[in-house]
């Protein structure tokens, strides 16, 4: 008896293995919405997990409302779920089918959540798209290739858009007599600040929103690769070269050099202040002229400035020779999640094409700060409205239209350890006005290589 | 075997049904995955956290050759003995200063022991409004311009501050309590002795409340190492890692960083440290604790 | 000349241990107090230079938007409800396990007693994560049961609760035995009320840090009407909110329920306590 049990526990054991190995042969040949199983009755809900806190939330639910409003087929929730790290690390520690339909995740991670498991890239649906999604052809190319793959596969829309520049209190410019448009490295934004402090027109001349993020927007505006393999786009990343590529180390130590002074002759409010509730006030009350942040932080600047012109320029290279071509994307996109349901997912990539549409995405663009992500957008009534709050907002947009993809964020997914050792970097010869160089650099080298070898030799 | 021995017998091993659901809960929410952490300290793992392969002690040689690890583990240090020495001083020298009951005072006692009952994100809000570059409560007072959580000479102190702050209000109620404890008539014949009030503390109010001293010390130590919140709120570790202690930096690897099995490294670190320390304490209580 | 009757001698030898001793006391809480008078302000007088204590016209809106804002009472309700469920059921199973390692010989009484001690020394957030994928298998996500369940066993409350039995006289337990009693029934007659104060102090321990998680409750949380105040809070302050003034005023509001049980509570546990004695 024991043994026929034997048998047939085997026998039925083999032909699960089979019937498994049958349908997985079978999965890639079904392809299009045949396979998503019969489509829902009702309305489908679909959830977004977001790191969105409220005021932004608010601004986003007027978008999902208005979506809501439009069709009865999906009906979408945004739920807060913590900060990005709290976000991803729920996404990476929940599974597929108690994950939401779609996700907020920053544009540099794109190479993290393309190789996670819980993501799918929005491409899917829109090669199954046969209404078309006019607005993705007008999208800005430099924003487009940001969200992409190796293989040119798109994983998410921006929500919102967002990059570097460097703002600037324009009528003190004017009366210290610096034009703007002069200052184009390190060295010219140096000077400007010391002539700034000299002239007494301020008394710390530069502020800065800090994040690793400017680490490498700088060096893609120097448009240099700084990783092997064309900054993982000719392949996988298998080398840091900070300190291996000579011309890479010296413009890296030139940036640090660039910090390390601004702070030992005590022209920068310092470091790792907050931007919001430090920065910014200096700003408003003519302490501090310069502001290297991202563009999303406009109407808070905007805010703060009561008597005074702002100004906006593209973020300045190290060196002047510099190609100041590269525009290196920021900003938060929507990454559709992978959680079996097809039907949700296909009604989160419904929510992206109406989110992208002219008067909703000129809408946010204008209520937050970011850049119009399309042309439509860009257009828009609402939007034009903004801009004339900030003319010089067009340099930002001129510089777009010009850019091509020597400035785009490395493929790889260690984006947060990257980004955590560019900052410590920064900080360290920030807070330290005798701390070498050449040794803050090997640290972050070293860090960021160990990360690379780990991811690698994980996969 | 009697009747008796036989059923005294089963009646120890009822003793079992009464640890059974705290040792399930510890083993199912604490042993569980702090096995899997150790597992996983030998092995590489993916983006979600899971079990890729087997490295051996190629994680360990690498997290403990890292300079910067030291540094974790220097400020690990420093800033538990600094919150435990002055957590535990205000604490001894309020729960001194309140033990005698008199009229109203309920009033200052209440004040000692507040902070405790706030949480640490709100708390945290108000600290940051007072260290505050720009227009700090702390800078409007002193006349200064510090940026107390920037600079890498105050960033610890500012952090630990505010940490002591919050802890020192459970620390003062057991020590209280147990000060209240002490026999009064003790006290009186100590004090027609001639015995002075700084005697009467060092020659038997402590000795007497040793057992408690030495479970709020037990206590404190456990806390002190675990500071989190309070850094991930002030500072994220910074400025340039000032005020990154374990506790954070294990943060940093498994939640921001995903690299869990460097997380599961300086755990198990951790998790030695505070036990050596921990049975350090045990032993010291064998030698000093008094016991009535 | 002015001379001081000794009666009026004697009055300032009270009181003024007692000025001086609230002095220290407000000094102490100062940072609270600063935050209720600058959450009244607008924002502009927080970031214009000097900043000054009061206010000619205090500004009550702040409080009013953190209520439009955010379901507070929703989220008090529900860190209510984690509280006491996870406070009750730890203190019971505490109770049940120092009852058991104090009053019985078992084989590997030793080794279960280590476990538990050693528990403390292994920090939280190694486990979180596994944890949080154990309340998902558990089908516990999104519900109170998953808020609470990790917070049902306590090292520290399995020790204070055993440093407290082992200091109740044996033959408590054999009078008992001989009565008949068995040992639930010694347990929730005898044991339990004799430790009235040592729960009480555990209680309020355990209120302090399970009001104060964040991260837990993000985890195995999915929507607002499970969130609690931390969460909610944090919602509110997090990133794009600039300013000061409604940060002091949502930190007031988060506080508040805790200061305001404290306040009420603490007078009754200092007594019980003292009156019982925690031994440790």
């Amino acid at each position: 008896m024991k043994k026929l049990l034997a048998i047939l526990l085997v026998l039925c054991c083999t032909f699960a293995l089979f019937a498994n190995a049958a349908t997985e042969e079978a999965a890639p040949k079904a392809s299009g919405k045949e396979s998503w199983g019969p489509a829902p009755e009702g309305t489908k809900e679909v959830l977004i997990w977001t790191f969105y806190g409220e005021t932004m939330k608010n601004q986003y639910q007027q978008i999902v409302d208005a979506f809501n409003a439009s069709q009865t087929k999906y009906h979408v929730t945004v739920e807060y779920q913590g900060g990005q790290a709290e976000v991803a690390a729920k996404l990476a520690s929940t599974e597929n089918s108690a994950l939401p339909a779609a996700f907020h995740g920053a544009v540099e991670n794109t190479a993290q959540f393309a190789t996670s498991g819980y993501a799918v890239p929005m491409q899917e649906f829109i090669d199954l798209d046969e209404a078309g999604w006019p607005e993705l052809a007008t999208t800005w190319d430099a924003i487009k290739s940001a969200y992409q793959d190796q293989e040119g596969k798109l994983w998410a829309y921006p929500q919102g858009y967002s990059y570097g520049a460097l703002f600037y209190n324009a009528d003190m410019l004017k009366a210290a007599g610096i034009d703007p448009a002069t200052i184009k490295s390190t060295d010219d934004l140096l000077a400007a600040c010391r002539k700034l402090k000299e002239g007494g027109y301020c008394s710390t001349p530069i502020g800065f929103h800090p994040d690793g993020f400017y680490f490498n927007e700088m060096l893609a505006r120097e448009g240099i690769m700084y990783y092997d393999n064309a900054n993982g786009y000719k392949g996988d990343i298998t080398k840091c070269l900070y300190v291996s590529d000579s011309k890479v180390n010296a413009t890296v130590a030139k940036m640090l050099d660039f910090y390390q002074t601004l702070h030992r002759e005590g022209l920068a409010v310092p470091y790792g202040s907050n931007y919001q509730k430090e920065v910014l006030p200096e700003m408003g009350t003519h302490n501090c002229c310069f502001f290297i942040g991202v563009v999303s932080i406009t109407t808070k600047i905007l805010d703060v400035a009561k008597d005074f012109t702002v100004g906006v320029q593209p973020l300045i290279s190290v060196t002047a020779e510099g190609s100041r071509k590269g525009e290196m994307a920021g900003g938060t996109g929507l990454f559709i999640a992978d959680n079996g349901d097809k039907w949700a997912q296909q009604g989160a990539y419904e929510f992206a094409k109406f989110a992208s549409q002219a008067e909703q995405a000129g809408y946010f663009a204008s209520v937050t700060g970011y850049l119009a992500p399309n042309k439509g957008a860009y257009e828009s009534q609402v939007y034009k409205a903004f801009l004339e709050k900030c003319p010089t907002f067009a340099s930002i947009y001129e510089s777009l239209a010009q850019s091509d993809d020597s400035g785009n964020n490395p493929y790889i997914p260690i984006g947060t350890q990257m980004k955590a050792a560019n900052k410590l970097a920064i900080q360290t010869v920030s807070s330290d006005p005798t701390a070498d160089i050449q040794a803050v650099i090997k640290t972050a080298n070293d860090t960021i290589q160990e990360a690379i070898d780990l991811y690698n030799l994980s996969k | 075997m009697s009747g008796l021995a036989l059923r005294r017998m089963k009646g120890q091993n009822v003793g079992y049904l009464f640890i059974l659901p705290a040792i399930a809960l510890l083993l199912l929410f604490t042993y569980y995955p702090f096995i899997r952490a150790i597992v996983l300290s030998f092995a590489l793992t993916n983006k979600r956290g899971n079990f890729s392969k087997w490295v051996g002690f190629a994680n360990w040689v690498r997290v403990l050759k890292k300079a910067e690890f030291w540094k974790v583990v220097g400020i690990t240090l420093k800033m538990a003995a600094i919150n435990l020495t002055f957590t535990f001083s205000i604490a001894m020298i309020f729960g001194l200063m309140a033990t005698k009951k008199v009229k109203f005072s309920k009033f200052y006692q209440t004040l000692y022991a507040l902070p405790m009952a706030i949480a640490t994100s709100p708390a945290a809000a108000i600290f940051l409004f007072i260290y505050s570059k720009h227009n700090g409560v702390l800078n409007n007072l002193l006349g200064t311009e510090v940026a107390w959580l920037l600079n890498q000479k105050t960033a610890l102190w500012s952090v630990c501050a505010m940490t002591i702050w919050q802890h020192v209000g459970s620390c003062f109620i057991f020590l209280l309590v147990c000060f209240r404890n002490v026999p009064d008539e003790l006290l009186e014949s100590a004090y027609l002795d001639g015995a002075g009030p700084l005697r009467r503390i060092k020659d038997i109010i402590i000795p007497l409340a040793s057992p408690q001293i030495f479970f709020v010390l037990f206590m404190s130590i456990n806390s002190s190492f675990k500071t989190f919140n309070q850094i991930k709120l002030l500072t994220g570790g910074g400025p340039a890692n000032a005020t990154k202690n374990l506790i954070y930096y294990i943060y940093e690897n498994a939640i921001i960083h995903g690299r869990f099995e460097t997380a599961c490294v300086q755990a198990l670190f951790l998790f030695v440290m505070i036990f050596i320390l921990t049975r350090i304490q045990f032993l010291c209580e064998k030698r000093f604790v008094h016991y009535q | 000349m002015i001379t001081i009757s000794a009666k009026s001698k004697k009055r300032i030898g009270r009181v003024a241990p007692f000025i001086i001793k609230s002095l220290i006391g407000l000094l102490f809480i100062s940072p609270l107090i600063i935050a209720v008078f600058f959450s009244l302000q607008v924002e502009d007088e927080l970031t214009m230079p000097p900043l000054h204590l009061f206010t000619k016209n205090p500004y009550f809106s702040n409080f009013l938007e953190v209520f439009q804002k955010v379901p507070f009472f929703t989220y008090l309700k529900n860190s209510l409800i984690v509280c006491v469920g996870a406070i009750t059921i730890q203190i019971i199973v505490a109770s049940l396990a120092a009852y058991g390692f104090v009053f019985f010989n078992f084989k590997f009484k030793k080794v279960f007693f280590a476990l538990v001690v050693s528990a403390m020394s292994i920090p939280g957030e190694v486990v979180v994560i596994t944890n949080y994928v154990t309340i998902q298998n558990l089908g516990l996500y999104n519900t109170y049961l998953g808020l609470m369940i990790t917070s049902f066993v306590g090292s520290t409350s399995i020790f204070m609760m055993r440093q407290y039995y082992m200091t109740l006289p044996k033959d408590y337990k054999e009078a008992a035995e001989l009565d008949g009693c068995g040992n639930l029934r010694f347990l929730l007659k005898i044991a339990t009320p004799l430790s009235v104060p040592t729960i009480t102090s555990l209680a309020m321990y355990l209120f302090v840090h399970i009001y104060n998680a964040f991260f837990w409750p993000v985890l195995v949380t999915g929507s607002m009407d499970k969130r609690t105040v931390q969460v909610g809070i944090s919602f509110l302050v997090s990133g794009d909110v600039v300013r000061y003034s409604q940060i002091l005023a949502s930190a007031i509001v988060a506080i508040l329920p805790t200061v305001i049980l404290f306040i009420f509570g603490q007078d009754y546990i200092i007594n019980g306590m003292t009156k019982g004695g925690i031994k440790g």
